[in-house]
């Protein structure tokens, strides 16, 4: 308990002891209140642990062999049980584990170990206090994802692990760039603009999984969740519904993902394990582009174009281009001299070669040892591993992660335990920048003309062979001798050459655990857990990067500090009433404290040109320091009851009753969140016992509240010194003028706000067939979001921009089905098959009178809240419509822009599903894993902007008019002419799309982006493994070792989808509600995997 | 038991209440309050952006000062422009320049310093919501920039108009009592000198009359305004990238390419290859042009009228004496305006406001005589009237002086259906500009917007 008090004291405005004595007071207030006669046994008494990882087994059935006499174990896993002087033999058994007989003997104490049962994997829940519970006698329902089935996958992040494997959980990975985040949502978007990422708990303590700021430029972020090694865990836990997740109140209304890590198996000698990896990885998509056409307009060469819409580069006669030698000039890197071209000749065509200078096949070995074992009185679990990935971007894209785990469990007598869980990692990444901006990866690469060649980047410019060099000039297709400081769009060379994006990690995760038994039907259990991390993160750009804000060199550093505390006081407790009752009650207190601190700066045009990584190289006028503190807490009590009635009947209700520091001063001080579900095993009628066909069923019935804690410091209206930025342009810094300014913020706060509540229903079935050999689960659900706080936009005629505050409603429903049939099973062969699908439909019920919330993308196309439109639909231009709902065409035949943008688009799924089959015979095994993803709309904007640039393949073409056509701007192409460009009928007849057209409102720039929107359905081979086991008796006793298991995995081998140029999963705004936008996103990947381990 | 319950749970909320400190959630990043001075000098660098930055940049490109050639731009060449578009420039003007110069009134009126600092603040109030009816039409003025009105009405055009005229006599009278200055530094444009506001308001009220082709009131009010160069109120610029010129920073930017005024009505008028070289022998402009370009008329940012630190005028001694030129001749007489136009010639022949040592190079601007606006004269070789060919003359004059500014967008627009002034051509289609749409921002979340909006062709109330 000392411990317990101590931790409490690192805050900085220290708890008071009377609080926390209150607390305390409260709970044995509690058990006061409720006495009972702890009834006296005597003979044989014990405990019953699972062996895998030893935990106390609660609600185990001992009875005496062949008698019905018998009892089950209470919360600490104990049990006694009077034996007769003839009974010499106890039966253990607990769904989802192997029942086991033991004979007494002339033991008095007796410790089971339970070896759980794998056909039944999946049996045995974690609940969200992380309790083991027999999961039929559950009214909630929750997925399971095995800690084997994460590492088998041999992703390099814990969350992509989980993608396909479990109904009702999605996971998107938005890029193949190292250490990329991912996006996980589960049943549907309930929130609107807070972050729609599940609550994680790793051994019973929240931790933090934050991801970046999900920019549409920038680098892509990371997911922290990804910090843990993946080969640590032992299962995940997926709590979809309110009421499975009710018990952490406002954290909980996204879920929550309960992650257990290994512990080692007690008395058993040590397993040594050492596991190498290595993959390979490939981009697995590319853009199409034209090569037909060459850099100019108007189908003329034109050097100085941003576009491809120059002449035919077929047509030229392929001699040397006449360059102006006498001119300026530009030697680069390489040596080689440019000259401005007079005449372009050369035919020569460098798409690949300038791909190729950019992009690899990236690569990653992980190795990880890890030793578990125990003794009488303890688990030992000591992991080390390293993760180094290359990317598939040649240079400054990379991810290393390297990380120790020891967990221990040690049992002082027999009413004591202490269990420790720690890990330290290490994630250091360079990451390359993506998306809209000129400093990007692919938006430079892909705009390059055909014809031009990016080899030479950088280099010394000379105006005159007699002039001395201007040095380190930027050289790209739109300033090919590098005359121009600014380069335009950054060559692709340059980005991955000379501008860093580092991030490095340092994170301890540490867990103390007391389970103290006060009697036979009490216990009390103290976690306390914290998880802190510093990350550095520095950003250089090297002068002469394209940009204003980088021209003359720019440099970030930046460290943030995050600490999670949270402690957990739960006593447990346990009755039975006779045979036919069952009453387990929990009451727990819960305090959860974040603490976030960032210190950064940045530096600009440096004084020095060169590598100097330092905030000294620059004038402070071109320094700005910044920083950033936050500070939450909660604070809770809980209560759960579980009833069993009849061994049928089980009543299971949760209420937690919590305050939080973030809720406004005029609202409600503590919020209530309830729960309550059912489950009955209708199986158990007389009806159906000894059934042939039906071995087990059960109807489920939940209700729960969970909520979305507000975001701190919103309910108050804040001054700030502002920085004004100019459309498209530049920005005024307001503290540069006068003495400086601080102006009130054009967002307002709200003193009444008060956490979203999510109320869920939900109804269910379980269902196993045939000896549990088809297993079927399916589930409905309902639920609405009231209060959903927002930035409800104001009129900016106001002097306004936003308000923070609760206003929105927003509704989910859906139904979800699992599926498990093993279908072939011999001792040596076997062939299962699991699947899952999931329906959601989203809409957002209110917005008050707000017509559209912007929640992120290009400005334009944007993911909106629309009312009566599913949350993050696409928003966008649109064609000028007729009346009656048809396209308005012009007098030549062409639609033409509307004046109001509107909804274009859906990215939201209508179904997902995944499908995964198992084949083992003798030790080898085949797994395939099928995911998809039906009905999703996708933004194609990168197509958009190629089109535009006249670089895509469909701008490429060339058609010989029929008759006579128009085209965009009404000019006239007679019969019989070739022309670059397409015929299309709109509805008033045949035109022409031209130039003039995909640089009007056919591209991207003052499109209608409405014909952009395509359909991102997909499925794919998510993973296909085929794997080995060397082991038996002999290779044993040959090798000392008693396995070695080979493997080899493939991972999105093949994507089948009618979106061209990146994997429809992409995002542009990555890990964010607004999904689907495609736009110059850096590539994804496949990969191939070979796994080998070694198991002493 | 229900009681002991009942009670449990009155327990409970208390002891979790009370571990959560109040002051946990006091954002200790960010003052709650802060003094009416320094959210002057916000509201004040809110009108630089506003009457610098994008706004003027995309009225330039709509009155023949600039081409947009790419990306965006190109599509606001070629008028495709939606409501989205100008979401940020009118945040501009009303949030950063109007909102915060209503704050300041506020909250020196509770802090009784009614005076100088509340006078300048209705300046600035008056400045933006001119200028913003000029651009938009309708606007909201009595319930703009105020947090009660979360959805303030619109009122028409030219009542707007008539506000901003009284709101400019009271700010007169408030800076005329001398009081409460605002503090040392916080005025960015004349540390609180109250003559300077003063002029500057009267060349307001000045301007506004000349939009609403009030030109007798324009002509006296122009009379009290501004009257030497160093009463211009300028946006004052330095070398670093948050105080540099707006147009500096573009087009240096990453967008900088895709604006330019090659191809430019301006450019034929001052570039002597050109047919329509508005040169003869009394004026040169080779220095002007030089000044405003390089090149055959890439925007000069390097030296010239966009450099890095070069001052933006904004309401400027060259606006005013050539308000008094157009509005003297049509309100009074021939020889008023030519005495005015000639006053501002005499200001540009000793370098004007060409600065950098521009106003160094070649350059001519002769004083005009009568003969020269009689038929066959040097101004009138196509025989109109003497009266006709000064008003070209000096609506040409203006259009050149206002180049970047948002003023010649609503030149363009005000003489468009007269016989003499600055002919545009379309870029595209057949119609010309006449408006800024309103932004999609307060389409969704005024319901008093004006619906449907008015179309991007359809002039507003007092072009009509």
């Amino acid at each position: 308990m000392l411990g317990y008090f101590n931790i409490i004291a690192i805050f900085d405005k220290p708890v008071s002891m009377y609080r926390i004595s209150r607390l305390f007071y409260l709970f044995f207030f509690s058990f006061s209140v409720i006495t009972f006669n702890s009834f006296s046994q005597k003979l044989v008494s014990g405990k019953v642990y699972s062996s895998n990882d030893s935990e106390p087994l609660v609600g185990v059935t001992i009875m005496v062999k062949g008698k019905d006499v018998g009892t089950i174990s209470s919360i600490d896993g104990s049990f006694s049980l009077n034996l007769s002087e003839e009974d010499d033999e106890i039966v253990a058994s607990f769904v989802g584990f192997i029942s086991q007989e033991v004979s007494v003997g002339n033991q008095s104490i007796i410790s089971i170990y339970l070896e759980e049962d794998i056909t039944e994997l999946g049996e045995v829940v974690v609940t969200a206090l992380g309790f083991k519970e027999e999961r039929d006698k559950l009214g909630l329902t929750a997925s399971k994802v095995e800690g084997d089935q994460i590492s088998r996958s041999a992703e390099t992040g814990l969350i992509n692990g989980m993608a396909g494997k479990a109904s009702g959980l999605r996971v998107t990975r938005s890029s193949g760039d190292p250490g990329a985040g991912s996006h996980i949502q589960i049943r549907g978007p309930v929130t609107i603009t807070s972050s729609l990422q599940p609550l994680i708990i790793l051994d019973g303590v929240p931790i933090d999984n934050s991801t970046g700021s999900s920019a549409t430029s920038g680098v892509v972020s990371q997911s922290r969740l990804n910090d843990i090694n993946p080969n640590d865990i032992e299962s995940i836990q997926i709590l979809k519904g309110a009421s499975a997740a009710a018990l952490w109140g406002s954290q909980a209304a996204k879920g929550v993902i309960y992650i257990t890590t290994k512990s080692g198996e007690k008395g058993d000698k040590p397993k040594i394990s050492f596991r190498s990896v290595y993959s390979m990885d490939q981009i697995n998509s590319r853009h199409p582009l034209q090569t037909t056409f060459g850099q100019g307009d108007n189908g003329s060469f034109n050097p100085n174009s941003t576009r491809s819409w120059g002449d035919k580069i077929s047509e030229r006669d392929n001699s040397e281009d006449i360059v102006d030698t006498f001119g300026p000039f530009f030697i680069d890197q390489n040596g080689v001299r440019h000259y401005n071209v007079l005449l372009k000749n050369s035919r020569r065509i460098y798409d690949e070669s300038n791909f190729d200078q950019i992009i690899q096949n990236g690569s990653f070995t992980e190795n990880t040892l890890s030793v578990s074992g125990g003794g009488e009185n303890g688990t030992n679990y000591f992991s080390i591993g390293d993760l180094n990935q290359k990317g598939i971007i040649r240079s400054n894209s990379n991810y290393r992660r390297t990380s120790v785990r020891f967990n221990s469990t040690r049992e002082l007598g027999e009413w004591f335990k202490i269990t420790f869980k720690n890990s330290y990692s290490k994630t250091v990444s360079d990451r390359i920048r993506k998306g809209a901006s000129s400093t990007g990866l692919y938006l430079g690469l892909l705009r390059t003309p055909a014809d031009f060649d990016n080899s030479g980047y950088i280099g010394d410019y000379y105006q005159s062979t007699s002039s001395s060099p201007i040095q380190n000039r930027h050289r790209s297709y739109r300033n090919p001798i590098g005359g121009r400081v600014n380069a335009g769009f950054n060559n692709p060379n340059w980005t991955i050459n000379n501008q860093e994006n580092k991030n490095s990690v340092e994170r301890f995760l540490s867990n103390i655990q007391l389970d103290l038994k006060i009697t036979e039907w009490l216990s009390i259990i103290s976690r306390t857990g914290i998880d802190y991390y510093q990350s550095r993160t520095t950003q250089y750009f090297k002068p002469g990067t394209v940009g204003s804000t980088f021209g003359q060199g720019y440099f970030t550093d930046g460290i943030t500090n995050n600490r999670v505390f949270n402690t957990d006081l739960i006593a447990r407790s346990n009755f039975d009433f006779g045979d036919k009752i069952n009453l387990s009650i929990t009451l727990g207190a819960n305090l959860n404290d974040r603490k976030y601190l960032r210190i950064g700066g940045n530096i600009r045009d440096f004084i020095l040109p060169i590598d100097l990584q330092d905030f000294s190289n620059a004038q402070p006028e071109n320094t700005n320091i910044d920083d950033f503190d936050r500070h939450m807490r909660t604070a809770a009590t809980y209560f759960s009851g579980n009833i069993g009635l009849f061994d049928m009947l089980f009543v299971n209700s949760n209420l937690r009753v919590e305050s939080s520091s973030t809720i406004g001063p005029n609202a409600d001080k503590v919020f209530i969140y309830p729960s309550v579900d059912l489950a009955w095993q209708f199986s158990k009628l007389n009806l159906f016992l000894g059934s042939p066909v039906l071995t087990f069923g059960k109807l489920r019935l939940a209700y729960g509240e969970v909520g979305v804690e507000p975001p701190p410091y919103n309910t108050q209206s804040i001054y700030v010194s502002p920085n004004y930025s100019d459309s498209y342009g530049g920005s005024l810094s307001t503290d540069l003028f006068g003495a400086g300014s601080f102006t009130p913020s054009q967002d307002l706060g709200d003193p009444n706000l008060s956490p979203e509540i999510k109320k869920e229903y939900e109804i269910g079935t379980d269902i196993r067939f045939f000896d549990n050999k088809v297993k079927i689960g399916y589930s409905y659900f309902y639920n609405t979001t009231d209060d959903v706080f927002f930035n409800l936009s104001l009129a900016n005629s106001s002097g306004y921009d936003e308000i923070f505050t609760n206003a929105g409603k927003i509704e989910n429903k859906g139904m979800e089905v699992d599926l498990g049939y093993d279908i072939f099973q011999t001792e040596d062969f076997k062939i299962n098959l699991t699947a899952n699908w999931s329906y959601y439909r989203n809409k957002v019920l209110d917005l008050k009178g707000v017509e559209s919330i912007r929640l992120g993308g290009l400005s334009a196309v944007s993911g909106r809240a629309v009312e009566g439109y599913p949350l993050g639909v696409f928003w966008g231009t649109k064609f000028s419509r007729n009346d009656d709902g048809s396209t308005f065409l012009n007098s030549n035949g062409f639609p033409t822009l509307a004046p109001e943008n509107g909804v274009i688009g859906d990215p939201h799924p209508d179904w997902q599903g995944g499908v995964g089959t198992t084949v083992t015979w003798k030790n080898l095994n085949l797994y395939f894993l099928f995911e998809t993803y039906q009905g999703a709309d996708i933004y194609a904007g990168t197509k958009a902007v190629l089109l535009n640039y006249g670089r895509h393949r469909d701008s490429g073409v060339e058609t010989v008019a029929e008759k006579d056509l128009f085209d965009y701007n009404g000019g006239l192409i007679t019969s019989g002419t070739s022309f670059r460009g397409t015929v299309h009928d709109f509805g008033a007849g045949d035109v022409a799309l031209t130039e003039s057209w995909y640089r009007g409102i056919g591209g991207y720039f003052s499109g209608v982006q409405e014909q952009f929107v395509e359909d991102g359905s997909w499925t794919r081979l998510r993973e296909v493994t085929l794997s080995y086991s060397l082991r038996g008796p002999r290779f044993k006793k040959s090798t000392k070792l008693s396995s070695i298991d080979f493997s080899l995995t493939g991972r999105n081998l093949h994507i089948w989808t009618n979106f061209i140029g990146n994997d429809p999963d992409t995002n542009l705004t990555e890990v964010s509600t607004t999904r689907g936008i495609d736009y110059f996103n850096n590539p994804g990947t496949k990969s191939y995997v070979f796994k080998i381990t070694l198991n002493y | 038991m229900k009681n002991i319950l009942k009670y449990m749970l009155i327990i409970l909320i208390v002891s979790c209440d009370t571990l959560i400190p109040e002051d946990l959630n006091i954002n200790p990043n960010s003052p709650s309050e802060a003094p009416e001075d320094l959210v002057l000098t916000g509201s004040m660098v809110g009108t630089i952006l506003f009457h610098e930055g994008a706004t003027s940049r995309r009225a330039g490109i709509w009155s023949g000062y600039f081409r947009g050639t790419d990306r965006q731009h190109e599509g606001f060449d070629n008028y495709l422009v939606e409501a989205s578009d100008f979401t940020a420039i009118w945040n501009d003007v009303f949030i950063n320049s109007l909102r915060n110069a209503i704050v300041v009134e506020q909250k020196a009126s509770l802090n009784d310093r009614s005076g100088v600092i509340t006078g300048i603040s209705k300046v600035i109030q008056a400045h933006g919501l001119g200028v913003a009816a000029s651009l938009y039409g309708d606007i909201p003025f009595d319930q703009a920039g105020k947090i009660e009105f979360i959805t303030p009405e619109f009122e028409d055009q030219d009542k707007v108009y008539e506000k901003v005229q009284e709101l400019l006599t009271q700010a007169i009278l408030e800076l005329s009592l001398d009081v409460n200055k605002p503090s040392n530094g916080s005025d960015i444009f004349f540390n609180g000198d109250p003559q300077k506001w003063i002029k500057v308001a009267n060349s307001l009220k000045a301007r506004f009359y000349m939009h609403t082709k009030k030109y007798d009131e324009a002509y006296n009010y122009a009379k009290l305004g501004i009257e030497s160069p160093s009463e211009s109120m300028m946006a004052v610029h330095g070398e670093v990238q948050g105080n540099s010129n707006l147009f500096y920073q573009f087009f240096t930017g990453s967008r900088g390419s895709e604006l330019t005024s090659e191809n430019s009505k301006i450019v034929t008028i001052i570039d002597d290859n050109s047919q329509v070289y508005r040169g003869n022998t009394k004026t040169d402009e080779t220095a002007r042009y030089n000044f405003y370009f390089s090149g055959s008329g890439r925007p000069n940012y390097i030296s010239g009228y966009f450099s890095r630190s070069n001052s933006f005028p904004l309401v400027s001694y060259s606006e005013n004496t050539l308000t008094l030129a157009e509005s003297g001749l049509r309100s009074k007489n021939f020889y008023t305006g030519l005495s005015h136009l000639n006053e501002f010639r005499g200001y540009m022949s000793g370098g004007g406001y060409l600065n950098n040592g521009y106003d160094t190079l070649s350059l001519k601007y002769n004083p005009y005589i009568q003969s020269d606006f009689e038929n066959g004269g040097i101004e009138n070789i196509d025989n109109i009237s003497k009266e006709d060919a000064l008003l070209r003359e000096i609506l040409e004059e203006r259009y050149i002086t206002f180049y970047g500014q948002i003023e010649g967008f609503n030149d363009v627009r005000r003489t468009r259906n007269e016989s003499y002034g600055i002919e545009l051509m379309p870029n595209s289609g057949d119609k010309l500009p006449e408006r800024f749409l309103y932004p999609q921002s307060e389409i969704d979340a005024n319901p008093n917007t004006p619906s449907p909006i008015p179309g991007f062709f359809e002039p507003t109330r007092i072009n009509r």
